[in-house]
């Protein structure tokens, strides 16, 4: 108890205030007092001495009396926990650390102070290793003293809570980077020769991790794969489904499946882990070929692209198949074969980056929006326009907050050799 | 930001009309609606898109889920839209394969699969 007090503002202020011959002026509430207080305790005496204890501590808190551990808890149903509980260890229907227990267990965020006899500083130690936050020896008891204790308690008590809903924040984000880290992994490329640039922004509502995913791969023939990819709806079911159907993809592509088959495959691993049955993904998958002229599109549900060569800009749509759970068996999707201009690069993206409101109204940048931004963008190197694109979208949805969604940007290309 | 709704009755069919954006915060709403139709026992859904101004992929997943409650009880979904910025993102999707999507309310309650 003893090193726990240290650190308290209460003693030194009343030291302080007797001294000055001020007393009252301790005497004044505090921000965080209590503003009610529960004794439990049969004895009508000791709970009068209690009583006056309160009147002279200066803490201007409500007394409810409950003269068992029953009464307490009709108490506590129909009040709620007040900020702190004094609990004689004598009760008629309870005692000692049992009362403890079972007061701690009907009212679990109470800060409790354990009322004890003279001779039993044991058990009032032991109340609070049972979870009270301290112990006052009746017949040792003074105002400043109960004052100090009362307070402290509850302080405590608060204190104590809030590093508990701290830490189950703190949980939850390592849990969101650890899905993030599955979601968005690190580029398998076997040379230099082509560049990937990537960014991930999470959406406003943090709380709400998204299922954006992407991740580029080469094979041993030189092909290049890359893929975006977007589970619908928000949340922990929906990013480990992502980390699923990114893992899934990666290692389809690595053993040589491509186009519909491709598909096929990630779908039946999509419908045997989804969690519900409205749960789909919309990607699209690219390979771009080792000579260098030609990428292979595989869309699946999933928005156009950007295709950047030398100062301009095109949205780019190649004819696709049904997002990825939606016809489970029956669907087909097509590949297409693209030229790739020397120097071109293509921006994959999920729907977050043109779905943000933009100017006051309804509207919405759309994807006639995203490409404008785009092609104020087009001189500029892959990664700055990757990062204007993404500071442009955002800007435009500043008077809404921002961007709700997550955004996933993969600017792919091969790397002009020294021309 | 928000989504009104409005149900009523047409023959046997029940329309749900709803107004406003679909996004990831409007759309347990939506979701909501649809689930407390199908358990009161109606099946056969139209939900009427006119009224939409935005609709993502949350919204699609809610619209594909009501679609998935109805069927298990031999029901039928049946959307109305005309607008192309919705039209769209039914075609991208590949929905446009899946629900019937209809011009009119009154051409939606006159459908028979």
């Amino acid at each position: 108890m003893a090193e726990a007090l240290e650190g308290v503002p209460a003693p030194r202020r009343n030291a302080d205030a007797v001294l000055s011959g001020t007393l009252e002026a301790s005497r004044s509430a505090w921000p965080g007092d209590p503003v009610a207080l529960l004794l439990v305790e049969d004895d009508p005496g000791d709970a009068l001495l209690v009583e006056e204890l309160l009147a002279d501590s200066g803490i201007s808190a409500a007394l409810s009396w409950a003269r068992s551990l029953a009464d307490a808890r009709r108490v506590l149903a129909e009040q709620g926990v007040p900020g702190c509980i004094l609990l004689d260890l004598h009760l008629p229907d309870a005692h000692g650390l049992d009362a403890v227990t079972q007061l701690l267990a009907a009212a679990p965020g109470a800060a409790v102070v354990v009322l004890t006899g003279l001779a039993e500083e044991a058990s009032g130690l032991a109340a609070v290793a049972a979870g009270a936050q301290d112990y006052l020896v009746k017949g040792q008891l003074e105002p400043q003293l109960f004052g100090r204790a009362v307070r402290y308690a509850a302080q405590r008590k608060q204190v104590e809570q809030a590093a508990a809903a701290l830490q189950v924040e703190r949980v939850r984000a390592q849990e969101n980077s650890r899905l993030e880290r599955g979601l968005l992994p690190v580029p398998l490329l076997r040379g230099d020769g082509f560049e990937v640039v990537s960014r991930y922004r999470p959406g406003r509502a943090q709380a709400l991790l998204g299922g954006d995913f992407y991740d580029v791969v080469e094979t041993a023939d030189g092909t290049v794969h890359a893929v975006v990819g977007d589970v619908s709806g928000h949340g922990p079911a929906e990013a480990a489904l992502g980390v699923c159907l990114r893992v899934a993809w990666r290692s389809f592509v690595l053993a040589g499946s491509s186009g519909s088959t491709l598909m096929e495959l990630l779908e039946q691993i999509l419908v045997a882990e989804r969690d519900g049955e409205q749960l789909f993904a919309t990607l699209t998958s690219l390979s771009f070929t080792p000579d260098r002229r030609r990428v292979r599109v595989v869309r699946a549900g999933h928005p156009g692209m950007l295709q950047r060569v030398g100062g301009d800009v095109e949205w780019v749509e190649p004819p696709g198949g049904p997002a990825l759970g939606l016809l489970p068996g029956l669907a087909h999707w097509p590949q297409e074969e693209l030229p790739l201009p020397p120097g071109a690069g293509l921006a994959l993206f999920t729907d977050g980056l043109f779905e943000g409101h933009t100017g006051r109204g309804r509207e919405r940048l759309g994807e006639r929006g995203l490409l404008a931004l785009a092609r104020k963008a087009a001189g500029l190197a892959s990664d700055l326009f990757v990062d204007t694109l993404i500071s442009d979208a955002e800007a435009a949805a500043a008077g809404h907050g921002g961007l709700a969604d997550d955004v996933a940007l993969v600017h792919l290309g091969w790397k002009q050799t020294d021309s | 930001m928000d989504l009104s709704l409005s149900t009523r009755t047409v023959d046997d069919r029940t329309v749900v009309e709803v107004g406003g954006e679909i996004d990831v915060y409007t759309a347990p709403k939506l979701r909501e609606q649809l689930v407390e139709l199908v358990n009161e026992g109606h099946y056969h859904l139209i939900v009427d898109m006119e009224g939409v101004d935005f609709l993502d992929s949350t919204g699609l997943g809610v619209l594909v889920g009501g679609l998935k409650r109805v069927r298990a009880h031999e029901g039928s979904l049946r959307l109305v839209c005309n607008q192309e910025r919705i039209l769209k993102i039914f075609r991208i999707t590949g929905l446009t394969k899946v629900f019937p999507i209809h011009t009119t309310v009154d051409e939606a309650v006159a459908a028979t699969d």
